[in-house]
């Protein structure tokens, strides 16, 4: 799912979206109930007229973005406190709001509201939010109106304490939910402990339900995550890095601006099917990047978002072909011709019987 | 060529064949400013449903592409292998290497003792020799390319008729070397490609035209007379008329262009700036003007506007919060088929750079149409009261 934070996919329109083969973009609740509020989207027709946008989006709570950005939170058992960053007026971001908004967005996939904690954090606090999570979800449920068209994922929480996770995979599941997601990682923890912990995940959870891994990442990241049972992600990183003048390709990435770049004829990557390394040269982009110019960032961000694109689906075929093992072996030693390939990785492939050593 | 009978407005039609295949514009139209080789925040594939698009492209953004000035463009597009439309991947687009009509262009002056040319653009300078402009224009390809001459816009009114007849002698010559270079290798390939009968040879200038720059400041009789020198110049197959710009009013860009006009010959098109507003481009085609070298579309979108024919509407204004009308009833682009006035509004709102690229589709489509209504106005033989219609409609929008 590329991020599409404010109702479009940075500087891409919902065309070229669909012709990358995009299947879901993510909305964020949050913003968009600043601006342009929920009761506009929903006297537009809800978010996909809106963007539009022909195929799904799942949004958010809400919660993240009020942890993170603002500094005046409060937390309380009713929900998040804070200060509108419009007018400054206290208001309180509730399981029961949150949920009313997202009705309001009309996004296919909604998101329960969590209580959020770092992934670093330790201690009593990560309790506190793990059994706080599964008593808001039940408030989430209960406040869902929409439950015939918009599906509620319930979000895992427990930190990287394994006892919080088992305790809170239970409850979860046994609420039958639409789908799950795997939240509270992917947030500077050590990469070993990161895996374990979603590994655990994908273990308990039903295997008719989808499980999404929140806030995960990397190309590799989301290669090693399938392997170990993750269905879907979301990636501000393709688009992000765009913007930057990195491109991503299979091995590896590329800076555009680097002054190699200048009489490299070829396109970004010579494996890439999409419609910019059909037509662009590397030279043309380095030379058309720059300050007041975005043509080049949205050629880029196209072809990255299709790189990622490409990789889900060639990912997908292989578990339908029964070639998985293969194909992620050869696609991370491919990422990493240069790089010893880091321990987490061969473990975490180890444990799902991919070794990526012959023994 | 249709020529109105109560104005000098003219409507014509642009044949371009380059390796192959043919591109038809009609006139009036308008070149549009590309920033380093796109249109600006615009990929190509937006543009796949304005065919007969004409672009312009700046000299400086070509003649070097890297910062300590050692790499030249012509030898970029020399390994590429092929011109500067397919490098720059605008294809189908007729292209039109401007030169003296580069955007904010300060001034240009030529040292004969160094013959050194110096582009002063955006507080930085880009020096070179004719031979790497002839080389540029050669390597590039493009439809159409501006000879090189000099100028200084850096204070016009204050220019004296000898500083003016200065440079227009400067460029005189300039534009009459340049021009015998350029016939030197077009015929050079011309022989070439008869010689080898191969269809798929890509023979340059086999099909460019070479616009003379027809300069004179504000003296009525200096800019006769170089009207005239560089319309004698042989080769040149079209015409720009220096008008310094956007900085000096309508009317007077108007008396300007019929002074240059009476001294050109009728076949060929005349180019000039018309990146100010519709009303300036109704009145220079009024005056004979066949080309615009625009960056209108450009101009309204950063500022949040939106064509809808005669007027504009400014997106960032609260009440289109909630309007889900396309951003015109009139329009058929791919915008308007699908976004509201409502969507374009947040995006502006929340600064995403959709916005632009949205708008500038939006614009482009809505400009074009504006030049098709005009040559539309004019095969019809109503080109005046559809003049005169349309400015009253723009009046009653800003009452
Ligand atoms: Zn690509
Ligand atoms: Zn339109």
């Amino acid at each position: 799912m590329p991020v599409g934070t404010q109702a479009s996919v940075k500087g891409l329109t919902s065309e070229q979206l669909d012709e990358i083969n995009c299947p879901i973009v993510l909305g964020n609740t949050f913003h968009l109930a600043l601006r342009p509020g929920e009761e506009t989207l929903d006297q537009l027709g809800g978010i996909q007229k809106f963007m539009s946008w022909p195929r799904s989006v799942l949004t958010d709570s809400g919660g993240f973005q009020m942890v993170s950005l603002l500094e005046l939170s409060k937390l309380t058992e009713e929900g998040v406190w804070f200060q509108s960053p419009m007018d400054g007026k206290d208001m309180l971001l509730s399981p029961e709001r949150s949920i009313a908004i997202q009705n309001k967005i009309g996004a296919d996939i909604i998101m329960a509201l969590d209580d959020v904690v770092s992934s670093t954090t330790t201690g009593p606090r990560v309790e506190e939010a793990t059994y706080r999570t599964i008593r808001w979800l039940d408030r989430c449920w209960n406040a869902h109106g929409r439950k015939h068209d918009q599906a509620l994922f319930g979000i895992v929480q427990g930190g990287l304490e394994s006892k919080l996770r088992d305790v809170c995979l239970e409850e979860l599941v046994k609420r039958d939910l639409p789908g799950y997601a795997i939240g509270g990682l992917a947030g500077g923890e050590d990469k070993k402990l990161f895996w374990k912990m979603v590994n655990q995940c994908t273990d308990k959870l039903p295997k008719n339900k989808p499980r999404y891994c929140m806030g995960v990442g990397y190309p590799v990241d989301l290669i090693v995550c399938v392997a170990i049972g993750v269905d879907m992600f979301d990636c501000v990183y393709p688009a992000r890095t765009a913007r930057f003048g990195t491109a991503l390709t299979w091995d590896g990435t590329i800076k555009i601006k680097s002054s190699s770049m200048i009489r490299d004829y070829g396109p970004l990557d010579r494996q890439c099917c999409c419609k910019v390394c059909q037509q662009y040269s590397r030279s043309f982009l380095h030379n058309n990047f720059g300050r007041d110019e975005t043509a080049t960032v949205h050629l880029l961000t196209y072809h990255n978002i299709a790189h990622i694109s490409q990789l889900m689906k060639q990912l997908r075929e292989s578990i339908i072909e029964g070639v998985f093992p293969d194909v992620v072996r050869s696609l991370i030693l491919q990422h990493f011709q240069k790089e010893s390939i880091p321990e987490w990785i061969c473990d975490a492939l180890a444990a799902v019987q991919i070794p990526l050593k012959p023994s | 060529m249709d020529q109105d009978t109560e104005t000098n407005a003219r409507t014509g039609l642009f044949s371009f064949y380059k390796s192959s295949y043919k591109v038809e514009c009609k006139t009036p139209h308008c070149l549009l400013v590309t920033c380093r080789g796109s249109l600006p925040h615009v990929t190509n594939d937006l543009l796949s449903e304005l065919p007969s698009l004409c672009l312009e492209l700046d000299t400086c953004d070509f003649l070097y592409f890297n910062s300590n000035s050692k790499l030249k463009g012509s030898q970029v597009l020399k390994e590429f292998g092929s011109g500067i439309q397919e490098y720059c991947q605008l294809q189908p687009h007729p292209l039109y290497l401007s030169f003296i009509s580069q955007q904010e262009l300060e001034k240009v002056t030529y040292s004969a003792k160094r013959q050194q040319l110096k582009c002063y653009q955006r507080g930085s300078c880009i020096t070179f020799s004719e031979s790497e402009y002839l080389d540029l224009v050669h390597t590039a390809d493009c439809h159409m390319a501006e000879c090189p001459c000099v100028t200084s816009y850096d204070d016009c009114s204050s220019d004296s008729s000898r500083t003016i007849r200065d440079y227009s002698e400067q460029s005189t010559v300039l534009q009459s070397n340049f021009i015998k270079q350029w016939r030197f290798v077009s015929s050079f390939h011309f022989h070439d490609r008869n010689n080898v009968h191969d269809s798929s040879h890509h023979s340059s200038f086999d099909h460019s035209i070479a616009i003379g720059v027809v300069q004179g400041g504000m003296d009525i009789e200096q800019r006769k007379q170089h009207a005239k020198t560089i319309s004698q110049l042989t080769g040149i197959g079209g015409f720009y008329i220096d008008a310094l710009q956007s900085r000096i009013k309508l009317v007077e860009q108007q008396r300007l262009a019929h002074i240059s006009i009476s001294q050109l010959p009728t076949s060929s098109p005349r180019v000039m700036n018309g990146s100010t507003s519709l009303e300036q481009v109704i009145g220079l085609v009024a005056c004979g003007i066949d080309c615009f070298i625009s960056s209108y579309p450009y101009t309204l979108s950063i500022h949040g506007y939106a064509l809808d024919l005669p007027h504009k509407n400014n997106l960032w204004n609260i009440q289109y919060r909630k309007d889900k009308n396309p951003l015109s009833l009139h329009c058929s682009c791919p915008v308007c088929r699908q976004y509201s006035r409502a969507y374009l509004n947040h995006l502006l709102n929340v600064h995403e750079m959709l916005a632009m690229t949205l708008l500038m589709v939006h614009n482009t489509t809505q400009y074009m149409e504006f030049f098709h209504q005009l040559q539309r106005a004019i095969e019809t033989k109503t080109f005046l009261s559809f003049q005169k219609q349309f400015l009253a409609n723009r009046r009653v929008n800003y009452s």
